[in-house]
């Protein structure tokens, strides 16, 4: 994984790990990789992800089973909910930016709809 | 391993009239990793000269003194005549030493015990001194530039052991001019320039502001 270098790695882990949630590939209640595994697949300290799985683990999006290791919560519903929430999030900042430039929603949905192809996204 | 601080006060050094520390103090804790950054002739081999016992010649002072430190030196203080097992039996004396997993390490390394250190690549050399100090049980282990002279697997193989041991409540300390490579293990920075030393700054707080490590390390030199 590359990092931005100029942003804390702890919440770039987190936002890694909550795409994989979100998208099904870390699928309700699997297991997570443990700290150390992470901290080596993403060269980082592993305090670093002592602090990704608190994050989500107070977001209640991973739990701890204290002999197991780390889980995605097998909630669903909760899943989707957060997801609505950090879509919100980003794409709401987006379409801010997007206004602030001077755009409008026609040429915002063509550029959004363009770009989709033009990065390989499937209709 | 005792759970506790490292902490230096006033340390100063010089060499004939040069001033080369003008009175360098920190409280590193427990469990942390820190980069020490500096260019070349800033001090950085100085000060870790005087932590880590290499040189008792100073005013200031050291809370954790002797066996409590391992160091890594830029310069090998060992004969090249010696064998990696014997360097082993040397660290066993003077250091609490976890002699099993230094066997294991080596091994992981392709190091044979019965090599002498003269008959060992500039890496491997570096990579058994390296491990004969990450595998002693010292509070404190002290790193001078660890990564020069290493291929890029021996490279991996330090940054992953480190990996392993920073969830322990040792505090490791590395001098480095070379930021890329290390930037992302460090919890705390602090620059040293012409003798001095700016104060310990969390890594994580100065991604927070938007800098990355070496902006900040480039900004703390001006």
């Amino acid at each position: 994984m590359d990092f931005k270098s100029n942003e804390t790695i702890y919440s770039q882990i987190a936002d890694h790990i909550k795409k994989r949630i979100f998208s099904g590939q870390a699928a309700p209640g699997s297991r997570l990789p443990a700290i150390r595994d992470l901290a080596k697949t993403c060269q980082v300290n592993p305090n670093t992800v002592v602090r990704v799985y608190q994050e989500l683990t107070d977001e209640k999006l991973v739990y701890t089973d204290s002999t197991n290791g780390k889980f995605v919560t097998p909630d669903t519903a909760y899943i989707a909910a957060k997801r609505e929430e950090f879509l919100r999030g980003k794409a709401g900042r987006l379409v801010e930016e997007a206004r602030e430039t001077g755009m409008g929603k026609a040429e915002f949905l063509r550029l959004a709809e363009k770009l989709w192809e033009e990065k390989g996204g499937s209709a | 391993m005792k759970d506790r601080d490292f902490v230096f006060t006033g340390i100063s050094k010089s060499y004939g009239k040069k001033k080369v520390l003008a009175g360098v103090g920190a409280r590193i804790p427990c469990g942390s990793m820190v980069g020490v950054l500096g260019c070349n002739g800033a001090g950085k081999t100085t000060l870790f000269n005087i932590l880590g016992n290499a040189d008792r010649d100073f005013t200031g002072r050291v809370s954790l003194r002797g066996s409590d430190v391992a160091y890594l030196r830029t310069d090998s203080p060992f004969p090249p005549y010696v064998k990696v097992e014997e360097l082993a039996a040397f660290y066993a004396r003077f250091y609490p030493f976890d002699g099993g997993r230094a066997a294991s390490l080596l091994r992981e390394a392709d190091i044979p015990g019965g090599s002498r250190l003269a008959s060992l690549s500039a890496g491997k050399r570096r990579l058994a001194e390296f491990i004969m100090n990450f595998c002693t049980r010292s509070p404190v282990l002290l790193l001078d530039e660890p990564l020069t002279n290493l291929d890029i697997n021996a490279r991996d193989f330090v940054v992953n052991a480190l990996i392993d041991c920073s969830l322990d409540e040792r505090i490791v300390a590395v001098a480095t001019h070379e930021v890329a490579e290390l930037e992302n293990l460090f919890t705390h920075v602090a620059v040293l320039k012409e003798g001095r030393m700016r104060p310990l700054t969390v890594a994580e707080s100065i991604r927070a502001g938007g800098r990355s490590i070496k902006e900040f390390y480039r900004e703390s030199l001006q």
